[in-house]
């Protein structure tokens, strides 16, 4: 009896908390279809009718396609060189057991420490002088950024390991990087998920870094269109009926992608924790 | 077989080394250089290249008489104190509650994780609404659903607009932290919460007694990624503030430093991100040293 | 887990060509166009386009401009651009102190070194008070235009308020009376839109009496004047910079301020204090009179932009804005922006205060601010053909005849170089600036000479947190924004 009171109460937090949570989505969502005008008059309430339109504007305004193609390409190819660098160099630290490795890891760990603000202004002006100021420069600046927790997740999942698997594929005659992408690699698959959804993750929604290095070019990405969006739009200081919008088509396809994936990004989240 | 691997460590690493010497490394020490340099962000100014205007630690005893930095400072670490210890309850709070109830823990779960996916600047956007017309007028407004001054136009209000960041920050991490600790409760023996209680020992003392030390390991992360993550926001306090009213956080200092004067002052910019580094560093080093020393003492 | 990696490297299979596109796509742009502007003035931007559009038409050169928003600073997004490969050829400067960066960084081309027969008789026709200089005999930039800011009233409420056929003398005596007589005004008004009160105020002599019923239009008011409170550039640039007036003659004496000349200060900022609350405790709102207080300052409620709303929807009789405000004006209501007016920003001054050229406070009062907001800088570091294009280009803007109907058309802009005797725009504001250059009854804008952020993000955001949330303001108030001007100006200089 006591259990099941225990279980109401905590049924009823837990729903207020939800609601809570989802208050701010919902509200994105209603805001979406209505004017200028009656957003500010009535941000609480469902629109008048369900008007498309300033999606459609909004969509336009942002070139969600183009936008969001760029986002992707570069998020997905930031996660690749960062999974292809990272694994390879934390099972190479955790083997060999010298001076060399060890300090190598607490070079690659330490750098977690380093605030972004630390390396924004001269990084830039070393990517400019070398012709990178672009998104392959952007690309590469984020393998970079994502090497640190990468290195430091692998490291810790090879070390867990008994090297006697790939050891008997070497002495088989096979080579080194042969040996790492037919045995090593897909052994490591559980953390390169965590790597993939950990770095995914800040990648797609970063806007600091996209801002600095590629700006006002015609190819941006959607956090940086969205932000262009609100600053080059003259009339109103906050155009509610254009930010709103935006950010809800902005957030779509992110929230689909979650919701398909979130078994494994879960785990993703709490072995990443669990072993950093 | 050890002297195979040392052959191939560092070929293998290769690529790792590039990226990091390309991104972080290179471009730290430059950082550093450029700290005792009277650097303009698009040119040098006295000289041709960093040595010729070297200014020793002139920027550094710049930065420490200056009253935003100053300011800054201190307001990071009072945001970062309130912010951790609010994320942290509440996330504790929710991941205890979702291992209690036998069902639907899964949906609430997916619920608390979603603000996590939304941007930064996304998010700030409608928090801002939210702060200056669903807050100030609609709810808790002279003419809303129940007037709490205290809730209005709190982006302000230096005091209200720190508490307005740890709603938003809460709000936005709890979720993360919530797995972690999920997955840290799941890792407690049941068998012990049993013998507690045959042991006639309350909710209260089971907590205190069995939760909390064997929490310890998740404790310590959602500590470490707490700090680190409040230390550095940037995104949340520029889309609700602007460090308006000095609401500047160091990352949004440092970030802005290159407006207050002209030209810009990016050497100063780059002592202040130096003098940063070190807080963060030092920070959670201790952390990292005091929760893994009680982690051990607990055990 | 399988599922995962297989999910992934489809997503690589898919991102890889469309990289190798996205590729050729980029360089194409580098290469798109042959000229490169990058415009401060958001409020000017779709007009600019246009210019350059037309611009292309005629040359067949490709015109590439960028803006942003109005009241956004663009200074990080600008350094980024000329740090970049495809810099702009032409940028922008708002002021001799922004000028330091790009002269010192050698992005800024000293105009007076040209060669170009046409441009060099561009840059020399520039009258010396408006050049962008550093040392008096350089000059770094063409002028946008020229700016000048005041109350904006429309004369259709001068008729409402006061019978038809009103509004021409009221302009008139408005302009001449002293700072007294305003204040009276202002609290007759005020009176009128609360309780109905007609009463009579004196206007340089003349009387004016509030008719005994109100029309569809005074009705309409919820205050004296409508304000952005969130946005301190109003008060604190625009406002302070009439204040600054009484001590300095332009910019570049503000840049040279002896300390004598700071010190002389007090008085005219005190009188500005005095003003500013007096001002704003008697402000419109969307709805009815705001009062001080957080409400003030909301940046979604409170901003540039909801003043202008408010004003242009008739809620309140003045706005202080400038000529620039009229195309925003425009797009709430067509109807109102051909009747607006401007009548000068006056201070509560004596003559003692006013050290400066305009030597009387009676002058101060009646002269609006007219200056030079923004220059056209030409990138030093572009190539030689970059440099010959943007030339051409300004030539071509304000020289030519389609060039200048994009200036005082498109733009709504006055013209700097236009002989003010013959020209009339279709800008109701941009005329009323004219007269009052015609009548020599203009000040300048000494607060671009300022140091940096001084009145806007430093006395302007001490005003915006510390006063405009503030009920009741006292003498000592008055005196301590005073001294904090002074001594932040000693601090920052």
């Amino acid at each position: 009896m006591r259990k099941k009171v225990l279980h109401t109460v905590l049924y009823i937090a837990l729903t207020v908390f939800a609601i809570l949570t989802l208050a701010p989505v919902a509200f994105l969502l209603i805001n979406s279809f209505k004017s200028q005008s009656e957003i500010v008059a009535s941000p609480m309430s469902l629109p008048l009718n369900w008007d498309f339109d300033y999606i459609l504007t909004a969509s336009q305004e942002i070139n969600f396609f183009r936008s969001l193609g760029i986002t992707f390409i570069v998020t997905v190819l930031s996660v690749a060189l960062i999974v292809l660098a990272s694994s390879l160099a934390g099972w190479a630290v955790a083997r060999a057991k010298t001076k060399t490795s060890s300090v190598m890891l607490y070079m690659f760990t330490a750098a977690m420490l380093i605030p972004f603000q630390a390396v924004m202004y001269p990084l830039l002006s070393l990517f400019e002088g070398v012709g990178l100021k672009n998104i392959l420069g952007l690309i590469i600046m984020y393998g970079g950024f994502g090497l640190s927790l990468s290195i430091f997740l692998y490291h810790g999942f090879v070390k867990s390991i008994p090297p006697s698997i790939e050891e008997a594929a070497l002495i088989d005659g096979a080579g080194m990087i042969k040996t790492f992408f037919t045995v090593v690699f897909p052994l490591m698959k559980s953390t390169t998920a965590t790597v993939i959804i950990l770095n995914s993750m800040w990648i797609w929604n970063d806007y600091l870094l996209p801002f600095l290095v590629i700006g006002n070019a015609s190819s941006r990405t959607l956090t940086l269109e969205l932000y262009f969006a609100k600053m080059t739009s003259g009339q109103f200081g906050n155009p509610w009926e254009l930010i709103f919008p935006a950010v809800f088509v902005s957030i779509i396809p992110i929230i689909i992608v979650f919701l398909l994936l979130q078994k494994h990004i879960v785990r993703g989240v709490s072995d990443g924790a669990v072993k950093g | 077989m050890d002297k195979y691997y040392r052959k191939w460590l560092l070929p293998i690493s290769l690529p790792a080394l590039i990226l990091f010497f390309a991104v972080i490394v290179i471009p730290f020490v430059t950082g550093v250089l450029y700290s005792f340099t009277s650097w303009r962000g698009t040119y040098f100014a006295g000289g041709a290249n960093a040595f010729e205007s070297f200014v020793g630690f002139e920027n550094y005893v710049n930065a420490f008489k200056n009253e935003k930095f100053l300011n800054a400072f201190v307001y990071t670490i009072k945001f970062t104190i309130t912010a951790v210890i609010a994320i942290n309850i509440v996330s504790l709070a929710l991941a205890m509650m979702i291992t209690t109830v036998s069902r639907g823990g899964a949906i609430y779960r997916t619920v608390f994780f979603l603000p996590n996916l939304l941007g930064g600047l996304a998010l700030g956007f409608i928090w801002q609404f939210i702060f200056q017309n669903v807050f100030s007028d609609v709810l808790f407004g002279p003419q809303g659903l129940i007037h709490i001054p205290a809730l209005t136009n709190m982006l302000q209000d230096n005091t209200k607009a720190l508490f307005a960041l740890v709603i938003l920050v809460t709000w936005q991490m709890a979720g993360y932290m919530m797995i972690i600790y999920i997955t840290g409760l799941n890792t407690i023996p049941r068998d012990l919460y049993e013998a507690a209680q045959i042991d006639g020992a309350g909710a209260l003392a089971q907590f205190r007694v069995i939760t909390l030390p064997m929490l310890m390991p998740a404790i310590t992360i959602v500590f470490f990624l707490t700090l680190a993550n409040c230390f550095k926001l940037l995104d949340q306090n520029i889309a609700l503030t602007d460090g308006n009213f000095n609401t500047r956080l160091l990352a949004t200092q440092i970030l802005r430093t290159t407006r207050d004067t002209a030209p810009p002052d990016y050497g100063m910019a780059q002592a202040q991100a130096v003098v940063f580094f070190v807080l963060i560093a030092v920070v959670t080093l201790v952390q990292l040293y005091v929760t893994k020393r009680r982690e051990v003492e607990l055990h | 887990m399988r599922n995962l990696a297989k999910i992934f490297s489809l997503c690589l299979v898919l991102a890889l060509p469309v990289l190798s596109l996205a590729g050729c796509g980029m360089d194409m742009a580098g290469s798109g166009y042959d000229l490169y502007i990058f415009n401060g003035k958001g409020e000017s931007a779709q007009a600019l386009k246009d210019a350059a559009d037309k611009f292309s038409e005629e040359t067949g050169k490709k015109v590439k401009t960028f803006s942003l928003g109005s009241g956004t600073s663009s200074l990080d997004t600008l350094r980024a651009e000329l740090n970049s490969k495809n810099m702009p050829t032409i940028f922008s400067i708002v002021n001799i102190q922004e000028l330091k960066e790009f002269e010192e960084g050698g992005f800024a081309l000293d105009l007076t070194t040209v060669t170009d027969e046409n441009f060099k008789m561009l840059a020399d026709e520039i009258p010396e008070n408006m050049r962008l200089s550093s040392n008096g005999t350089n000059s770094f930039g063409v002028p946008y235009n020229v700016e000048g800011y005041g109350y904006i009233v429309d004369t259709r409420m001068v008729d409402a308020l006061f019978g038809e056929g009103s509004a021409d003398d009221f302009l008139e005596d408005a302009k001449n009376a002293s700072y007294e007589e305003f204040q009276n005004l202002v609290i007759a008004v005020d009176g009128y839109i609360k309780n109905n009160t007609a009463a009579s105020v004196v206007l340089d002599g003349e009387t004016y009496t509030l008719r005994s019923e109100k029309t569809d239009l005074s009705s309409k008011l919820t205050g004296v004047f409508a304000i952005a409170g969130a946005d301190k550039w109003t008060y604190g640039d625009h406002l302070v910079n009439v204040a600054l007036n009484a001590v300095f003659d332009n910019p570049a004496d503000a840049a040279a301020a002896t300390d004598a000349q700071i010190a002389s200060l007090k008085g005219p900022l005190t009188a500005y204090a005095r003003a500013l609350d007096f001002k704003t405790s008697y402000a419109a709102g969307m709805n009815g009179p705001v009062t001080r207080g957080a409400e003030f300052i909301n940046t979604t409620t409170a901003n540039y932009d909801s003043a202008v709303q408010i004003f242009a929807q008739s809620k309140a009789l003045f706005i202080k804005q400038g000529n620039w405000a009229y195309t925003n004006i425009a797009k709430i209501n067509e109807e109102i922006v051909k009747t607006l007016e401007f009548i000068p920003v006056k201070l509560p001054l004596t003559d003692a205060d006013v050290t400066s050229s305009v030597e009387t406070a009676e002058q101060l009062n009646r002269s609006i601010s007219v200056y030079v907001p923004n220059y056209y800088a030409i990138n030093a570091k572009a190539t030689d053909e970059q440099k010959q294009t943007a030339m051409d280009f300004l030539v071509w803007l304000n020289t030519s005849e389609s060039g200048q109907k994009f200036v005082t058309e498109d733009m709504a802009f006055v013209p700097y170089n236009a002989d003010h005797q013959n020209i009339t725009t279709d800008n109701s504001l941009s005329n009323s600036i004219i007269r009052y250059m015609e009548d020599g009854d203009v000040i300048s804008n000494p607060y671009g000479g300022a140091p940096v952020n001084w009145s806007g993000d430093v006395l302007g955001l001490e005003i915006m947190e510390k006063y405009l949330t503030k009920e009741k303001w006292t003498e000592e108030d008055y005196s301590a924004i005073a001294e904090y001007g002074i001594s932040k100006w000693n601090e920052m200089k």
